[in-house]
């Protein structure tokens, strides 16, 4: 029993993952999207700072496509996976598919040190306010956490350092179309590069 | 710079690419090209067709067919990208020289209807189109595609497209949509069901044997991971160049995974299972992969996990139950 249970968790994000995974999913308005989520978990006080997001498919994903993403990321970062992240196909969904619940249950039980991962849906429809530059009347995403029937559907609070300049750099890199690639874009051929995207970070950094 | 996957299987269209049609300004071929490789280019379906209709779609060209055609794919493309004014405007320029009780145009009117909203007028549409010709698949898909758009209609949304697939069994994009939708589901063995329908339909396409490997290597057990394997060898015979790295990759992950699990197998399970096999062909795939990679950012990130599958696979092996 961890020293810390029955303290809820919360999720904070970084302004360039935030950005990254608003852009890969604007970027495949008309399907799923997936990617995994890199950063640290603090045990002490249940703290999830996602650093990085990196994007992976704009389809359903299925067991060797995971695999295989999981271990370039591991291979490519220093960073720990501390989640994944994912938007659904259609506009008004706004819970995460079984795809991404299962992904979620076995990141956590591959976890060496049975930390919990958290998984983050984006909001479609303020998503697509924001990016217009509307202010959106609902949260642009949602963290969950493992509930009591061990889904990962429970609520979690979540932040997003930074949020007015994650904002800006968001509305900017989709206005000026910067472009976002994932992994199967990379299987395809594409050289955007899928695990750091510079031109990204960069807009990142002007708004932040 | 149009980074479209090669399709392999267009029988006509022009024959230059796209990105010289452009560069010519031949509207003509541009939106031919588009509609024969079955492209999502609303952008550039409008520009061109508006540089060849006019702005207000009025311009009379020499075939009345090539602009009816044009006028009908700029329609769609205006639906795509929500303008919705000027897919109306498309409409009575059709009518113009088209009967309104016209299959073709009332198709392109139940499509309008259904991106305005208008759900129960279009599906009125599409029952009319199925009363008169029971066989009419393009109008039991647009119903199915209602359906699909309207989150908790699951159920009603898979009884219209085996409705579609009924009538014409052997469609292979209905079983490819068939596919897509039980893996959204979460249903891996119904999409390895549609998948080998697709299959049947295109046995030489190395793509469609990728994805029925992964959908099986996703259900998981030792028959499927070796029909698994099977299938990203094959996929890898018909297609080995870089564009089909995804296929070496799947080809390395599962050879891992069934090796995996014939390490955790019962003795009975063990006595029909091939590992050794599976070890050679994880070792050929990141040969592969190693080489594939050399002088490229990812380089050091594929050998360190090709290394670390190998070095995996030879412990897992060393196990009394597959000696």
């Amino acid at each position: 029993m961890a020293a810390n249970e029955g303290k809820k968790s919360s999720v904070m994000i970084s302004p360039e993952a935030f950005v990254t995974m608003l852009l890969h999913a604007a970027t495949h308005g008309t399907t799923v999207v997936h990617g995994v989520l890199l950063g640290s978990i603090s045990s002490t006080d249940n703290l999830i700072k996602v650093e990085e997001a990196v994007p992976i498919c704009h389809e359903e994903p299925t067991k060797p496509l995971i695999d295989t993403a999981l271990s370039l990321v591991k291979a490519a970062s220093e960073s720990a996976v501390v989640g994944w992240y994912t938007s659904p196909e259609r506009l008004q969904d706004q819970q995460p598919g079984p795809a991404a619940l299962r992904i979620a249950s076995s990141l956590a039980a591959a976890s060496s040190n049975s930390s919990e991962p958290t998984l983050i849906v984006l909001q479609n429809e303020s998503m697509s306010q924001i990016l217009r530059g509307f202010d959106p009347a609902n949260l642009v995403l949602k963290a969950l956490g493992k509930d009591f029937g061990q889904q990962w559907l429970d609520p979690v609070e979540v932040t997003v350092t930074k949020q007015g300049g994650a904002t800006s750099a968001a509305q900017e890199a989709y206005k000026q179309k910067i472009p976002v690639a994932d992994l199967v874009d990379h299987f395809e051929g594409s050289s955007v590069d899928w695990i750091r995207n510079m031109p990204l970070n960069k807009c990142v950094e002007k708004h932040c | 710079p149009h980074t479209h996957p090669p399709h392999k299987n267009y029988t006509m269209g022009p024959d230059e690419d796209l990105d010289t049609l452009v560069a010519k300004r031949d509207h003509i071929n541009v939106l031919r090209y588009i509609r024969c490789h079955q492209l999502r280019e609303p952008a550039l379906v409008l520009e061109h067709g508006k540089a060849l209709v006019g702005n207000n779609l009025n311009k009379s060209l020499s075939d009345e067919t090539v602009k009816l055609a044009s006028l009908e794919q700029m329609c769609l493309a205006a639906l795509d990208v929500q303008d919705h004014d000027l897919a109306d405007r498309c409409l009575d320029e059709i009518s113009k020289s088209v009967p309104k009780d016209a299959g073709r145009f009332r198709r392109l009117l139940g499509r309008c209807l259904e991106s305005a909203g208008a759900t129960d007028d279009a599906m009125k549409i599409y029952d009319d189109l199925v009363e008169d010709n029971p066989a009419n698949v393009y109008a039991l898909k647009r119903k199915y595609c209602i359906l699909r758009a309207q989150p908790g209609k699951e159920p009603e949304a898979m009884e219209a497209l085996n409705a579609a697939l009924e009538q014409n069994p052997s469609d292979t994009s209905s079983w490819n949509e068939m596919a897509r939708i039980r893996l959204e589901m979460g249903d891996y063995k119904g999409a390895a069901y549609a998948l080998e329908e697709v299959l049947l339909g295109s046995p030489l396409d190395a793509s469609v044997h990728c994805r029925l490997a992964e959908v099986y290597a996703t259900v998981g057990g030792l028959n499927n991971l070796k029909l698994a394997r099977k299938h990203m060898a094959q996929s890898l015979e018909l297609d080995d160049s870089p564009s089909n790295r995804r296929a070496l990759f799947g080809l390395v992950a599962v050879a891992s995974t069934y090796i995996e699990q014939a390490s955790k197998a019962s003795k009975k399970e063990a006595e029909d299972a091939d590992p050794e096999v599976a070890k050679e062909i994880l070792k050929y795939g990141g040969e592969k992969l190693i080489k594939m990679y050399k002088g490229t950012k990812l380089f050091a990130a594929v050998q360190a996990v090709v290394d670390e599958k190998v070095e995996y696979s030879e412990k897992a092996l060393d196990v009394p139950e597959l000696k």
